[in-house]
């Protein structure tokens, strides 16, 4: 195995999509190692290292969900998940759980490869740490707190900030409400959806250039927000 | 205590008539005595008069209560003394002796009333009691269906949702299968590559249609899954676009809705699906490169939102403007659109279960809009934040 190339283990139990996924991720020249179930993925990732996990969450011998608590105990590994469920559920409870995106099935093979890079990009050891970001005609300067559209300075309440710097720290990865209500207001608030929401709006109002057709700020619905840049 | 005994004592309600009723029943009760009792003078034992008398003061105290059950008694011993007890018609006392029955007559008449009002509490504390086991009763069996209820709503949705898995996975590999071979084989002559990409739209197209039919059930099974929560819409506008932009590549949206839009109260996913199949249809039915406008206003005096989309093209036929939202009607049947009529019945059903309204209109200057209405409630109130100059 070279070891430039990034190794992806496949765990999914129908072959059809195992062999489709490999396809895909062996046209970018990634490594790819296929589990078809809980144990087998479990072993494999004890016996070596992987540089990210698709997940399928329906495993015939047991739930997705604890093999993502299992690993997190030890492992940061980017974690991609794939349901088939209509139940968003899930998906909530495996990105609470540490996963870092989802994919509903069916997906496109594009849309799959592109969240794999993502995730790739982000677990990259960053060798200096950034404080300013820049999409679209906006940058940002976390360090100064200062944002500029067009060179133009904007105003943003402390929230709104706040809010943009988790997303900026965050970026390619899907926060559930659960977890922004928890980081913005503290633990009494994680029902209060519709504060999330306002305050995405106004954030949308300020930074997108169509705020009804987002670019960056990004909705899962009934599940929480995603930016991407 | 002997169930037919407390029946005869609780179930008449004489006791409960107005006073002087009982009082005029009472002496009632005693005249009769007397009229009984003057014939039968003549063969009867003064003591067995006495009896007589004692009968009806039982009698008053058991169905009348006490304070005529003492006036019977008084009036007993008076008119025995006064028709039985010589020198008769007269209400001398010759005989110190009648104070005697007067007294036992008084006593009889109280203690059996006193007794009366215990026995007639216990019926009454007996029959709340048994109300009480009746209703309760019936809040168990009420109880024990709504389980049943929820067991079998449960199960539904477990159903549906193993079914979703079901048909979504082998669509899934049919989709993706499709997709990896034109990354594989280089060089596919340009007949292929059209039949593979037939084939993963098609299977896209199967896969809209499961999660039309899946949403259907979903909402015809009831609240269990529904999530209403509030939310401004144009959120959930931004992602049914996005969602939909294989289907709209033909097409520009333009989105109008005020800034302060309140917020609406509903479930995001049903309410994304609401908009998918709006968008389908208007960029199936409006010609390439035309613009969807979707618009949202305050109708303040109606309590409601409206919220519409307009496409050009040539609208709905002006005869099926109510049909359209019947289930497997289609504006056009001889179209060569494909497409079952699925997707506006789904919304009808979907704005309906959110207690507003939806219908068509064509527009004058060609095309048609569709309208739904939803009602404005009473959304929470936010707590303001102070603005700061984003240099804080």
């Amino acid at each position: 195995m070279t070891p430039d190339y990034p190794n992806v283990l496949v765990v999914e139990d129908e072959p059809n999509i195992r062999r489709f996924i490999r396809t895909a991720l062996e046209s970018e020249a990634y490594q790819v190692l296929e589990a078809v179930n809980h144990q087998q993925a479990l072993y494999l990732l004890k016996q070596q290292r992987f540089d990210i996990l698709l997940l399928d969450l329906g495993l015939p011998d047991g739930d997705g969900l604890t093999l993502i608590s299992t690993l997190r105990s030890w492992s940061n590994l980017p974690i991609l998940v794939l349901s088939a469920r209509i139940n968003d559920q899930d998906k909530i409870q495996a990105l609470d759980l540490g996963a870092d995106d989802y994919l509903s099935k069916p997906c496109s093979i594009g849309e799959l490869l592109a969240r794999v890079r993502a995730l790739l990009r982000r677990s990259q050891p960053q060798l200096t740490t950034t404080y300013i970001y820049q999409f679209g005609e906006i940058e940002v300067d976390l360090q100064q707190r200062r944002v500029l559209r067009a060179g133009g300075i904007i105003h943003l309440t402390p929230i709104e900030f706040q809010l943009l710097n988790l997303f900026l720290l965050n970026t390619d990865r899907v926060l559930t409400h659960r977890y922004l209500l928890r980081e913005l207001w503290g633990g009494s608030y994680v029902e209060s959806n519709h504060y999330l929401r306002v305050y995405v709006r106004h954030l949308r109002q300020k930074l997108e250039d169509d705020p009804s057709q987002p670019k960056y700020f990004l909705t899962e619905t009934g599940i929480g927000y995603r930016f991407q840049i | 205590m002997n169930l037919h005994l407390l029946s005869w004592f609780s179930l008449d309600s004489l006791v409960t008539r107005p006073r002087w009723q009982r009082y005029l029943l009472a002496l009632l009760a005693v005249g009769c005595t007397i009229v009984i009792a003057i014939p039968l003078s003549n063969y009867l034992d003064l003591t067995n008069i006495v009896m007589l008398f004692l009968l009806s003061v039982v009698f008053v105290s058991v169905k009348l209560g006490r304070r005529p059950a003492i006036l019977a008694a008084f009036t007993s011993v008076l008119a025995f003394n006064f028709f039985f007890v010589p020198p008769y018609w007269s209400l001398e006392i010759a005989h110190i002796q009648y104070l005697i029955t007067l007294v036992a007559m008084l006593v009889v008449a109280l203690t059996i009333t006193h007794f009366m009002s215990d026995f007639r509490e216990q019926a009454n504390t007996a029959l709340t009691r048994e109300q009480q086991t009746l209703e309760l009763y019936r809040l168990e069996k009420l109880a024990q269906e709504n389980q049943m209820q929820m067991a079998t709503e449960r199960l539904r949705s477990s159903i549906l949702s193993a079914l979703s898995h079901d048909i979504r996975t082998p669509l899934t590999s049919l989709y993706g299968l499709a997709e990896s071979l034109q990354l594989t084989t280089n060089n596919l002559d340009a007949n292929t590559q059209a039949t593979l990409i037939a084939l993963r739209d098609q299977a896209s197209h199967i896969n809209n249609m499961v999660n039309n039919l899946l949403e259907m059930a979903r909402l015809q099974a009831g609240g269990l899954q529904f999530r209403k929560e509030w939310q401004p819409i144009d959120e959930v506008i931004g992602t049914s676009i996005k969602l939909l932009k294989p289907a709209l590549t033909q097409h520009t949206v333009k989105v109008d809705i005020p800034e302060d839009f309140p917020l609406l109260e509903f479930d995001a996913l049903l309410m994304e699906r609401v908009f998918c199949n709006l968008l389908e249809n208007a960029a199936k039915y409006s010609p390439p490169r035309s613009t969807l406008s979707i618009h949202a206003k305050l109708l303040s005096d109606r309590d409601q939102a409206e919220v519409s989309l307009c496409n050009e093209g040539e609208g709905f036929p002006a005869d099926k403007l109510e049909q359209v939202f019947e289930l497997f009607e289609r504006g056009r049947h001889e179209s060569t659109i494909p497409g079952v009529g699925l997707g506006l019945s789904i919304c009808r059903a979907i704005i309906e279960a959110h207690g507003g309204s939806i219908k068509v209109a064509n527009q004058a200057t060609g095309g048609s809009c569709t309208y739904f209405y939803l009602p404005l409630g009473h959304p929470p109130t936010m707590f303001s934040e102070a603005p700061s100059n984003g240099v804080a």
